[in-house]
């Protein structure tokens, strides 16, 4: 056999096989992005499985108005996000509010406390962020307010 | 520079007749094919690799020049000692066919999978390349096929990559020297294994040669915009 051909048939496998094929595994399980549509429709099924505070509506999208957002694409989840992230904000504004009944905000506590079991807590946070959230959490199960009430002010208020 | 060429000539020539090289080798023929492809798709991932390297890499990775040259070789080097000239431009188209639609595909597939971007958006870049190979295969394969001739149309054949190459090699200085010269070394290792090659075959005609390897340069020079206008992706 030829020389030539072998380490010609060998580079190609090193060279071109083997990397091919790691980078076919690497971008078959690349993250999957979708249109303004199929977030909102990901936004809406969230919605429904949630009860919003009284007196909160939900948008009808999540979808920030921009100049030229037909070609934009969002990751997998983030409608979920969206949805449990305004589902907190509404429950957050009533634990924080000292002008409600002590078992008003009891409730709304309660609420806010099993954000821990929501997408956006489960899939949609960093490791870092998730000890932020517990320590928030685990501060308002306590009965100190001043981090959800500082975050809420910073994150959710509409009028900020 | 020449004991160098010589040993890569022989080792060439070595592998595909078991023998040194003679004057005029026979003809490669359609195996060779395959071996184009498969060196096709080497550098075409060879040369993905360095557009994503930083530095003066990435510009001999993003150029053309060096790459259709070896495509170039290739189809030279298979068509050497055809006995008749339609052999030999069919010989020679097909194995620059075979080399630059294995580079290309090589080299979009492996930036549309490191890069994770849809089959469609690679389809894009791909696809003006892939439409524009098909004449060049043909207008390649029949230069080399020519260059093997006696006489002035040979020796303008052999000159025609300082047609392609040197707009990109005076492109490639104007940025800085670095970036030239790391174009201009494998371009002229490839030139230098053409001639020698083809200097083994039949005599050439220096200054014919160098003539229009100029004229061919300069035109390549003025017609360089022209011709990256036609591919967006260039």
């Amino acid at each position: 056999m030829r020389r030539l051909r072998c380490i010609l048939v060998a580079s190609f496998v090193l060279i071109v096989v083997i990397p091919m094929s790691y980078f076919a595994v690497r971008y078959s399980r690349r993250p999957t992005f979708l249109l303004p549509e199929q977030v909102v429709a990901e936004y809406r099924a969230e919605a429904a499985l949630l009860v919003l505070a009284p007196g909160w509506e939900w948008p009808v999208s999540p979808l920030a108005p921009v100049p030229d957002g037909t070609s934009i694409m969002y990751e997998e989840g983030w409608g979920k996000n969206q949805a449990d992230f305004y589902w907190f904000c509404s429950w957050a504004s009533r634990t924080v509010d000292l002008q409600l009944p002590a078992d008003a905000r009891q409730q709304a506590l309660e609420n806010v406390l099993s954000l821990q079991s929501k997408y956006f807590f489960t899939n949609g946070l960093s490791a870092d962020s998730k000890a932020f959230y517990v320590r928030m959490l685990r501060n308002a199960a306590d009965g100190d307010m001043d981090e959800l009430r500082g975050y809420y002010e910073l994150n959710c208020r509409q009028d900020t | 520079m020449n004991s160098i060429v010589g040993k890569i000539r022989k080792l060439i020539g070595k592998s595909y007749t078991g023998a040194a090289p003679v004057a005029v080798q026979p003809a490669v023929g359609v195996g060779f094919w395959v071996d184009s492809f498969l060196i096709g798709a080497i550098l075409g991932v060879i040369a993905q690799f360095l557009r994503q390297a930083p530095g003066a890499l990435m510009d001999l990775g993003a150029s053309t020049s060096p790459w259709v040259n070896a495509g170039f070789l290739l189809s030279v080097f298979a068509s050497r000692g055809a006995h008749t000239l339609r052999k030999a431009i069919l010989v020679s188209a097909g194995t620059v066919a075979a080399y630059l639609y294995a580079w290309l595909v090589s080299y979009h597939l492996l930036f549309m999978l490191r890069e994770s971007i849809s089959l469609a958006a690679g389809w894009r870049e791909a696809a003006p390349w892939l439409v524009a190979a098909l004449p060049a295969s043909l207008v390649l394969g029949t230069v080399a096929a020519v260059s093997h001739k006696h006489g002035l149309l040979g020796d303008l054949c052999l000159a025609a990559p300082f047609a392609w190459s040197l707009p990109e090699v005076t492109q490639a200085l104007k940025t800085d020297w670095l970036t030239g010269v790391t174009l201009v070394i494998p371009i002229a290792v490839l030139i230098a294994l053409l001639i020698h090659m083809v200097k083994e075959e039949r005599p050439l005609g220096k200054v014919a040669v160098l003539a229009t390897a100029l004229t061919l340069g300069i035109m390549g020079i003025a017609l360089y915009p022209v011709a990256r206008s036609l591919i967006p992706s260039w």
